[in-house]
């Protein structure tokens, strides 16, 4: 056993939502050095649980200095997928879930009524939510900002889940996510309409941790790929990606990043549209973040340049971008894309997706960055240790001993920490 | 819905009030010395506890609002009274029964953020300010910070 | 024995009572001399909107500094991020000049060192945030958890946000060094005034015929109105000067002006001004008199304004006096005394020299603006209170607009520039569009 301390509270909470009961049982310091966490923690967890229980797990680097530390990883046994599946959720989730007293989240059962789950100082509570059943995903957050306590971030399932379509994507916020897995479905079968992290604690942390981040941000300075941040610059570089960025056309664009990244590949986007079903209506304002890269290549292609109107709705409803761009017309125009949107959230048929070994490691929302061998390993040692998969695939220089010296600089802990590493990788 | 009472009886409950021994300590810590004037014995956290304990109307009293819930008070009592949890318990039950004139609603989230004599300390305080600065008093701290991010971003 | 004389009252009637002055008494603000030469340079952070990425990192590391975990809301700086507008904005204590937290806090609690920080003193905090609700931004932070209040204190003077801050949206403001424009202006207008008044007696009119000098353009164009002649020599040395203000306006006013020196002066040492009433504000005034000067020189054959002009007055003084001169030279104080109305109040109002160059200034190449996103002004505004024709509208400031500043009045004194500590008054060329805090986002 290692004595090393990486960045958690070393606590789980398990979530019952059937019987409404939660508890917070403590992590087991044997389990994370075999496990490390991420993924492979989640799939530990969830070996002791029935196919339905899903687990909301962090990394040992989540929240950490470590460049580009957002991940909160959703495991569970995909509808689309037909097995266990990982997404990786950004922007903050992952920190803040530490930052409220748990590193991992297992859901099981089936909630009476709709319910969101809120946890805070380590305490879990299952609150009731009927209210914001069927409700588009931005009121459904107004709402819940006046009726919960508090809260720094929010998983939330839009009307799309709601109806059981398996089109359905949960949204950070209002700014959507890389669930291309049914994770949002699979919510919405326990009628879990959320979960909201309070994230006001912290944690103690390596003395070291702050100037080996500096360190990490200046080897990337160097990279060409430093200066090609945004979420256009990460677009052109894919598959489609040069067409696509035609179309989205915006007003005005500012750059965003997650959790402690220094090199944003998300853009903040305000356009103006006319909503076509409403002639007398102005031309209205909308803002919407960017971050999805391959739901957007998948849309461009069907849509055009009506994309950006279309992925707002996506966003509004809950739906997923890729999945979406799967049903719509091609070349379509604006009404017919919208009378397609409804039919999918109303009665939409069950989703097919091409399943292929990688995507079962991200869920299919990780853009195809760098050559195939790399990606495998990149997104999974991302999935393990707790950083955003498409940063660690833009900088490849970024080795995995860089990345353990956060937890240990120790020589001999560093090896044992490597063989874990693999060994928790393989097992994904 | 619970009655006035059966309030008050959790606030002394929450609080831990029926411990007080009536040892001044938290008049001593208490910073509405220094704000107020017309500072009494009735607007400490003492009187509003011996109040409270005494089944005084204490919910209608405009004592109650006068304290900045600082806590000053409930960190040198020795019983571990807290007076600031039971001002605040004492502030709600009047806000649900409507008792509104003497809370300030921020303008932009409609939430009660500041008791009015609070609030006229800070204004007496600033008075030599040119007047938008009150302006920008009407609304809470975290609307205001919302404000100042969409004016200056 | 001496009777030990008791003129103390009884015990029960004195007033034992320590109030606030006596704890914890406040210095008075008083101006070292020092102050003048070499004023106070204050550190402080400026954030630039335009390159937050809404990472969070500046909240991680400030937590560290606070309670030695990474906990983001226990950090002195709140970084606020809106969905809709696609906007990121780091809310931390600006160090005002004049901070408003200070006298809002019952304990005194509060101080502005004298190295330009704003401390809370933790021995005294009682942690009843009015601080926060007094400061405009609420930048004093409540940690939900320990109740405790943060709020930046520039890290003592290296800031840790400044450092980790990936995009450098923050910096520590040390480079700008504010209140040196001042001398370099006192000097020139002090050379000007020994050059154009003792040395080179005479030379800046045209009042004087025959010799080659500086022409006044008012003077040049009395000068054409009254003898109906063109004299190229006058006429292009004219151009000089106006030429110096197409380039940068009416710098001439402010920096070389003798009777602007003398103005300043006396601006010194009446710092009470008593204000004019409405009707006689107008800046169009001197158009007026300008007009006139021209149109009566045209009528009567002779250089009207100039014999009673002061700035000629000024420059024609030195030298052997005789007592019409000596009673002419009594023009200069009875106008000077017109700045206990307001400052500058002849060069406002009334002076035609200045209309010409105001005029001129139409051509203007440059101007100055002041960006309202950089400026701080919920406690600053130095730049309207410092300007000397007044011509900064500090309520538009107030709103978060950017004023427009008129260049036909402004004297280009450069007051507004060298005073303003958050870099939000600059010099620009006329055509640049953008304003300083309003970057590409």
């Amino acid at each position: 056993m290692i004595p090393f301390q990486p960045f958690y509270n070393m606590k789980i909470g398990v979530v019952d939502l059937s019987t409404s009961s939660a508890e917070v049982i403590p992590l087991v310091q044997e389990r994370v050095s075999r496990y490390l966490g991420g993924a492979a923690m989640n799939s530990a967890i969830l070996e002791g649980y029935q196919d339905d229980a899903l687990a909301f797990g962090t990394g040992p680097l989540t929240g950490s200095f470590a460049p580009a530390s957002p991940l909160m990883i959703a495991t569970f046994t995909s509808s689309i997928f037909k097995r266990l599946c990982h997404v990786p959720l950004m922007l903050r989730t992952g920190p803040d879930m530490k930052f409220s007293g748990v590193d991992f989240l297992v859901v099981k059962g089936t909630a009476p009524e709709p319910s969101v789950v809120h946890v805070n100082h380590g305490v879990i509570r299952i609150l009731l939510a009927p209210t914001i059943l069927n409700m588009p995903v931005p009121e459904a957050i107004m709402e819940l900002k006046k009726t919960s306590p508090p809260f720094q971030s929010l998983i939330i399932t839009g009307p799309a889940a709601d109806r059981g379509s398996s089109y359905a994507s949960i949204s950070i916020g209002t700014n959507g996510s890389l669930d291309k897995a049914g994770l949002a479905t699979l919510m919405a079968a326990k009628s879990l309409k959320g979960i909201m992290l309070g994230g006001t604690d912290g944690l103690p942390f390596n003395k070291d941790n702050p100037a080996q981040g500096k360190e990490l941000e200046k080897i990337i300075s160097g990279d060409k790929n430093f200066k090609r941040r945004g979420f256009y610059a990460v677009l052109k570089n894919l598959e489609g990606g040069k067409d696509a960025g035609k179309y989205l056309k915006a007003d005005r664009k500012k750059d965003m990043a997650c959790y402690h990244c220094p090199s944003p590949c998300m853009t903040h986007v305000r356009y103006s549209w006319h909503d076509p079903r409403n002639q007398e209506m102005e031309k209205s304002e909308e803002g919407l973040l960017l971050l999805d890269h391959t739901g957007c290549i998948a849309l461009a292609k069907k849509v055009g340049k009506n994309i950006l109107p279309i992925l707002w709705a996506c966003l509004h409803y809950g739906l997923d971008p890729a999945g979406v761009a799967e049903m719509l017309p091609e070349g379509g125009a604006m009404t017919e894309c919208i009378n397609a949107i409804d039919k999918i959230i109303s009665d939409g048929p069950p989703r097919t997706t091409d399943v292929s070994e990688a995507n079962r490691l991200c869920g299919g929302g990780v853009p195809p960055i760098g050559t195939d061998d790399l990606w495998e390993k990149r997104v999974a040692l991302a999935m393990v240790l707790g950083v955003c998969p498409i940063f660690l695939l833009r900088f490849p220089e970024i080795t995995d001993t860089a990345l353990l010296s956060f937890i240990s600089t120790r020589e001999e802990d560093l090896k044992t920490l490597q063989e874990r590493l693999s060994s928790a990788i393989s097992s994904l | 819905m619970k009655n006035t009472k059966d309030k008050i009886d959790e606030a002394k409950r929450a609080s831990g009030a029926d411990s007080c021994v009536e040892c001044g300590r938290c008049v001593a810590a208490c910073p509405m010395a220094e704000m107020y004037a017309i500072f009494s014995i009735e607007m400490s956290p003492r009187g509003i506890i011996k109040k409270t304990l005494m089944g005084d109307p204490v919910v209608e009293d405009k004592n109650i609002w006068y304290c900045t819930e600082c806590n000053a008070g409930t960190d040198t009592c020795p019983q571990g009274v807290s007076c600031r949890d039971l001002i605040r318990k004492l502030r709600e039950a009047a806000v649900d029964e409507n008792l509104l004139e003497n809370a300030k609603t921020c303008k932009c989230c409609g939430r009660a953020f500041v008791a009015i004599p609070v609030e006229d300390f800070v204004f007496a305080r600033l008075k030599d300010e040119p007047p938008n600065v009150f302006g920008v008093l009407d609304i809470c701290p975290p609307c205001r910070r919302e404000v100042y991010l969409l004016r200056n971003a | 024995m001496m009777k030990q004389e008791t003129t103390q009252k009884p015990m029960a009637e004195q007033d034992f009572s320590l109030n606030i002055e006596d704890l914890r008494p406040r210095p008075q603000e008083k101006k070292h001399l020092s102050e003048y030469f070499m004023p106070r340079r204050h550190s402080f952070i400026i954030f630039h909107p335009d390159r937050c990425t809404g990472c969070g990192a500046c909240e991680m590391i400030c937590s560290t500094r606070n309670v030695e975990k990474v906990a983001p809301v226990s950090a002195s700086v709140k970084v606020m991020r809106d969905g809709k507008e696609g906007k990121n904005f780091s809310i931390l204590c600006q160090h005002c000049r004049k901070p408003l937290c200070l006298p809002a806090c019952p304990t005194r609690a509060i101080e502005k060192g004298d190295d330009g920080i704003v401390r809370i003193d933790k021995l005294f905090c009682t942690e009843c945030g009015l601080c926060t609700m007094a400061c405009p931004a609420a930048a004093p932070i409540k940690d939900p958890g320990s109740q405790e209040i943060h709020k930046c204190d520039l890290c003592e003077g290296d800031p840790l946000c400044v450092k980790h801050c990936p995009e450098n949206a923050l910096t520590l403001t040390r480079g700008k060094a504010v209140r040196w424009i001042k001398g370099l202006r006192w000097t020139s207008q002090l050379m000007s005034f020994l050059l154009l008044v003792m040395v080179f007696v005479g030379t800046f009119c045209y009042f004087r015929t025959g010799s080659v000098s500086f022409a006044c353009p008012t003077g040049t164009l009395q000068n054409i109105a009254s003898s109906g002649t063109i004299v190229l020599v006058s006429v292009s040395s004219a151009l000089a000067l106006l030429i110096l203000t197409v380039v940068a306006g009416r710098l001439f006013c402010g920096w070389v002006c003798p009777f602007g020196f003398v103005l300043d002066l006396v601006d010194k040492i009446t710092p009470r001004k008593l204000g004019w009433p409405a009707f006689l504000k107008s800046r169009m005034t001197k158009y007026g008199v300008l007009a006139g000067a021209v149109g009566g020189s045209y009528a009567l054959g002779f250089q009207v304004f100039c014999t009673v002009c002061p700035i000629g007055t000024l420059c024609r003084s030195y030298g052997v006096q005789s007592f019409f001169k000596s009673a002419e030279l009594a023009i200069v104080p009875a106008l000077a005394s017109l700045e206990i109305g307001e400052r500058r109040s002849w060069c406002r109002y009334f002076c035609p020299v200045g209309a010409v160059l105001g005029l001129t200034a139409l051509l203007r190449l440059i101007k100055i603006v002041i960006g309202a996103k950089r400026c701080k002004k919920f406690s600053c505004i130095q730049c309207a209170e410092v300007c000397p024709v007044g011509i900064i509208d500090a309520d538009k400031l107030r709103e978060g607009l950017s004023p427009k500043i008129p260049m036909t009045e402004c004297i280009m004194c450069m007051r507004c520039i060298d005073r303003c500590p958050y870099d939000a008054a600059k010099i620009r060329f006329r055509w640049q569009k953008a304003v300083p805090g309003e970057g590409r986002i």
